[in-house]
């Protein structure tokens, strides 16, 4: 009896949270709660923490407490440091989770919340998780290599630099489409750029206090940051309702809105080079304590939020306009352009599976693991976490009507600026909502529009804010929705920053292939030029972004998402060929079945992305088409009034750089395409090489076995 | 014996939190390296190092 009773409580779990997924599968028509979102993503996980990362940790790599950890072997105090199990997890969780598992599910709520619901929760137990922690147990096994290390020695030189390459894209679009989430947020909002503007001098003042006055004294300078930074939201308050400076942040036509968000992304820009340059300790180290710390405590709250109020979505489960006959049936819905098939899958990349987690699950947390059996709770545990905030993000966006979700989300380009337009245009579509209920939104967060602002991180701060104050009352709102943003805004910086820096290191490191003096990290020449390279590169993007009328989010996110589910397709091919190394090719499958999904999902996304014939979603038909109107411009000859010749010059310039950067991204893409095709054909090629017996098993798990 | 147990709890993770923000980072370097004949970084140095290595970890989106 005894022994039967932890199998008849998990069978208890399962059933529950198949009774969860029966009723989201039977919902139509009536508004569901979110309790049964929940109930479906926390049963899966642990069914799948219980069963599936054991079947793994045991049957795959036979973990083992008694074989010593790098941590332990080569502990050196400062890189490989043994360190408790929740620490570490602390610190993995931390590194990998960002602003992407927020803004993915947000934008993809525009198929309805059914479908990311269900790819969040299942990709995650099968995909995601699995993938961080194959990638972590085979670091541990090899002294914490890095994912580019392992590529080069496990499956060879190509998918070496493939890697080392993918990683350098997918950074700079990373960055460049995170920065387009801040810019769209900020540019009309005083309350929030001065707010923003604020955690710089914070960050300083904590920096001088942990590196002069008081050294190291970490927990306490964080303090005195999170007390600061609760003023700097009342200042922010403060300056949106002082007119001069509200007049600074009104604009009146499109320009004028293009021009502000430009010079918002040139203040970025500066701000990226500026932390890439000066020494750690100042910017960087405490803006980094600064995030961490208000991100966990903003899930936290977040998580509490929604388990108190347990609200129901206003969303559909799945949007009937995207189905035959639908109004967004050929697929341009107006977040962003493409089907729900492959597309759903590329949008919501991190929460669910994400290569960059590769990166962190190599190299940097294998070397602190004091024991083999706590990367299952780090690898598979801290992903299912970050699925679990992407889920959360799922229903901030969805407690919104779609009415207003839609308003918030498409950019201007298809709704126009007036409310009454956009209103009118919306119901048109099938959501009703009235211009009235838009302005009260506006008016209810105090801020000038709610309309256009595409990126996710509005949409998740109403939403997060609407949920917030169904606990602390109405009254709040404006102040919820500015800390959301604030919080948003926070990280999405830190990761501006310490992308920046990352960047500048593999660029470093790339360039010293060819010339040695470029790799000296210390060497200021070096800094400064490779900084600047790789603020230029995002920033070209960030830029193009911001001036071309359905580029930005529209455009970047799903190119994004190819680009990250790129790398985690290296990833697992990486993973799949040291499974086959270790001699255990029958279960490869273990890796192989995401690898798969991935390479179908990525290539036919490429593959739209570059043949359809829709101008909104194919870059190819879109440079055509600005060709077009570049050709129309040029039939007739130039106005003799100089005022319309300027504004004819300035079409021209318009309709060709939007035509090199769609050409650009198609190229980007072609890339992307290519760099899986090689990495699978080297990486089985390997793989059959030692089935075939040519090349040796290699299990590196040699050394010493812990006393 | 509830409320020893919540003091318990209650150290253990404000030494977790001390470990995982690398406010104890200092400490915990010299009784690892107590006995040995080389010289120690002060404080100061230490932190300036730690925070370098710090930022070295990737941050992912």
């Amino acid at each position: 009896m005894r022994r039967a009773l932890p199998w008849i409580g998990w069978g208890l779990v399962a059933a529950l949270g198949a009774g969860a997924f029966a009723v989201m599968a039977l919902t139509r028509g009536e508004s569901i709660n979110a309790a049964w979102l929940l109930t479906a993503a926390l049963c899966t996980y642990a069914v799948g923490y219980r069963f599936y990362s054991r079947f793994i940790a045991n049957r795959l790599f036979a973990l083992d407490d008694r074989r010593a950890t790098p941590a332990v072997r080569l502990n050196d105090g400062h890189d490989y440091v043994p360190t408790g199990k929740w620490v570490v997890f602390g610190h993995h969780f931390a590194a990998i989770a960002g602003a992407g598992p927020l803004v993915g599910p947000i934008l993809a709520a525009q198929f309805g919340w059914l479908p990311g619901t269900l790819w969040i929760i299942i990709g995650v137990v099968v995909a995601g998780a699995v993938q961080d922690f194959v990638i972590l147990c085979a670091s541990m096994r090899r002294d914490g290599k890095s994912l580019g290390q392992m590529a080069r020695d496990e499956v060879g030189t190509v998918a070496g630099w493939l890697s080392m390459f993918g990683v350098f894209a997918i950074i700079m679009i990373l960055i460049a489409v995170l920065a387009m989430v801040v810019v769209n947020a900020l540019a009309e909002s005083p309350w929030g750029c001065v707010s923003l503007a604020l955690t710089i001098p914070i960050a300083l003042l904590m920096g001088v206090w942990m590196r002069w006055l008081r050294p190291g004294k970490v927990i306490e300078a964080s303090l005195i940051g999170l007390v600061l930074l609760g003023l700097s939201l009342w200042a922010g308050q403060w300056a949106a309702q002082t007119d001069w400076i509200r007049d600074l942040f009104t604009f009146t036509t499109k320009e004028q809105v293009t021009q502000a968000k430009v010079w918002v992304a040139l203040t970025l820009i500066g701000y990226g080079f500026v932390a890439s340059v000066l020494p750690v300790w100042l910017l960087l180290a405490p803006r980094d304590y600064l995030s961490s710390f208000v991100k966990i405590g903003t899930v936290a709250m977040l998580a509490l939020g929604i388990f108190l109020v347990l609200p129901d979505l206003a969303m559909p489960a799945v949007n009937p306009q995207f189905a035959e006959g639908g109004r967004f049936a050929d697929g341009k819905g107006p977040v962003f352009a493409g089907g729900l098939f492959p597309f759903a899958f590329i949008t919501i990349a991190c929460g669910v599976i994400s290569g960059f987690h590769a990166l962190v699950a190599s190299g940097t947390t294998p070397k602190l693991i004091s024991k083999e059996s706590d990367a299952r709770a780090i690898g598979y545990g801290a992903m299912c976490m970050e699925s679990f905030v992407a889920v959360m993000a799922m229903i901030a966006a969805c407690v919104l009507t779609p009415g207003v979700y839609f308003a918030m989300n498409s950019p201007d380009s298809l709704i126009g600026k007036d409310v009454a337009g956009a209103a009118a245009t919306i119901t048109s579509w099938g959501f009703s909502v009235s211009a009235e209920e838009l302005r009260a939104l506006a008016v209810s967060i105090e801020e000038p529009s709610i309309l256009s602002k595409p990126g996710g991180a509005p949409c998740l701060a109403v939403g997060m804010a609407k949920i917030f104050s169904a606990v602390t009352g109405e009254r709040l709102m404006a102040f919820w929705y500015h800390f959301a943003i604030m919080f948003e805004a926070l990280f999405i910086l830190t990761t501006i920053d310490a992308g920046t820096r990352v960047g500048r290191f593999i660029f470093q490191d790339l360039v010293g292939h060819v010339w040695k003096p470029f790799k000296r990290v210390s060497w200021q020449p070096a800094v400064w030029i490779a900084s600047a390279v790789v603020v230029a590169g995002w920033g070209y993007f960030l830029i193009a972004g911001i001036r071309d009328p359905l580029g930005g989010i529209y455009t970047l996110w799903p190119l994004f998402g190819i680009a990250n589910q790129v790398l985690a397709a290296i990833a697992l091919c990486v993973g799949t060929t040291i499974i086959v190394k270790m001699g255990k090719a029958r279960m490869a499958w273990i890796t192989i079945a995401p690898l798969l999904w991935l390479v179908v999902v990525t290539e036919t996304a490429g593959y739209h992305k570059l043949s359809s014939s829709e101008p909104g979603l194919g870059f190819i038909a879109k440079a055509r088409q600005q060709d077009e109107v570049l050709a129309r411009l040029r039939a007739t000859p130039l106005p003799s009034d100089p005022v319309a010749a300027k504004e004819r010059m300035a079409d021209e310039g318009k309709a060709e750089r939007i035509a090199f950067n769609n050409r650009l991204n198609a190229g980007l893409c072609v890339v992307f395409m290519g760099i899986i095709v090689a990495i699978l054909v080297s990486s089985a090629r390997e793989c059959w090489l030692v089935l075939r017996g040519r090349r040796p098993l290699s299990d590196a798990a040699p050394a010493g076995m812990a006393p | 014996m509830r409320l020893a147990l919540a003091l318990r709890a209650l150290r253990v993770l404000w030494a977790g939190l001390r470990c995982w923000s690398g406010d104890d980072a200092y400490e915990r370097y010299l009784a690892q390296h107590r006995g040995h004949q080389h010289a120690l970084l002060s404080r100061r140095d230490f932190y300036r190092d730690y925070f370098d290595r710090r930022a070295k970890r990737p941050r992912c989106c």
